[in-house]
């Protein structure tokens, strides 16, 4: 009795029987549990402060990554205006979200796109673990590692160092580009 | 003049899951050593086997939940879970392995190719890298209620041709 991995038995997976959105999920959940993991067992031997440090390099320079892949995979070579940065966004968030993460985005005006977390489960987790005052947000180090990979210019509004909706109650930020009209 | 293009029509469903994958790798990998920097191989090693066992439970759980699979009973059923969770989580091409049956209660696991290990040697790393695989499938049997004996018979990383690992069940979940 003998199962390979290669080639011509690709068919015959059985998780084939799940359908595109309940892969996507389960790997998106185990994804941010496991980022979550690595916060957590972070934080009880290193403390805070080094986990921030660590938690926000990770997520940058994952972000770079993660960009470069879904830009090879649509055939992009570079963002030259607004309304290919925007079929980007729609595309990058067509893989990247699952159902559990509740955010939203428009675009109020040409070159401004505005991110809001509804409710964040970074937020959620950390304030489980007692750290939420002194957390510094994680998230939108993803954003700013795709459009500093991507070369994009643009300015933040506002900027936050810890967490917004501890500090406010609510979470956005508003990006601001150049991109020619 | 603006060009409009619709570039989620230009990606299967398949190559979507391929770059979740892979960014989760990608992440995991960046988050070890984001610790290495601060901390050193050691703690770096130690952190990443203690996650990697916690996720694989629930890796392991949140697939036979979503795949509505009854307990694991027999060597058969062993074998398919862990090929499953294989091709789920780590499909071919960028990994390549088969379990050979041994006995009723013992597989032999034949990694040929290890994505891992091959991203270890490109970084330079392989002598300071600890491998997670045995601590994930500790969690995957912890899921499966399974209590579940792994032995490393040769190691890629060591300069094995491939990755021999003797799998004995001690105690069947029934």
């Amino acid at each position: 009795m003998q199962y390979s991995s290669k080639g011509d038995k690709m068919e015959q997976m059985i998780y084939r029987s799940l359908d595109w959105k309940d892969i996507k999920e389960i790997l998106i959940k185990n994804w941010m549990t496991h980022d979550g993991m690595w916060f957590f067992h972070c934080v009880a031997r290193c403390g805070i402060k080094k986990t921030n440090k660590i938690n926000r390099a990770a997520v940058k320079s994952m972000a770079k990554i993660e960009i470069n892949r879904i830009k090879k995979a649509f055939g992009f070579d570079k963002i030259q205006n607004f309304k290919q940065f925007q079929e980007l966004v729609k595309g990058i968030f067509e893989i990247v979200k699952a159902d559990f993460m509740d955010f939203s985005f428009e675009y109020p005006m040409f070159n401004k796109f505005k991110f809001t977390m509804n409710r964040c489960f970074a937020y959620d987790g950390v304030k489980r673990l007692g750290y939420i005052e002194e957390y510094e947000c994680g998230i939108f180090e993803r954003l700013k590692g795709w459009f500093d990979e991507l070369g994009i210019n643009y300015r933040i509004n506002p900027k936050v160092k810890g967490c917004m909706m501890n500090e406010r109650g609510i979470c956005f930020r508003e990006f601001e580009f150049n991109f020619p009209e | 003049m603006i060009e409009r293009v619709n570039l989620i029509n230009f990606l299967s469903q398949e190559s979507k899951i391929e770059i979740l994958r892979k960014n989760w790798m990608s992440h995991d990998a960046r988050a070890q050593m984001a610790i290495v920097r601060e901390f050193g191989w050691k703690k770096g090693n130690k952190l990443n086997k203690m996650i990697i066992s916690e996720m694989g439970k629930v890796m392991m759980f949140r697939l036979i939940n979503a795949l509505n699979l009854p307990k694991v009973s027999n060597i058969n059923d062993i074998y398919n879970i862990c090929i499953t969770a294989m091709e789920f989580y780590y499909p071919p091409p960028s990994m390549s392995y088969r379990f050979e049956y041994v006995s009723e209660n013992e597989l032999l696991g034949v990694v040929e190719k290890c994505a891992i290990i091959e991203q270890v040697k490109k970084l330079k790393v392989k002598d300071y890298y600890e491998c997670g695989c045995f601590a994930m499938r500790s969690g995957w049997y912890k899921a499966l209620g399974l209590d579940v004996k792994e032995e490393c018979l040769s190691c890629i990383k060591d300069g094995a041709s491939q990755c021999n690992i003797a799998v004995k069940v001690i105690k069947w979940n029934k």
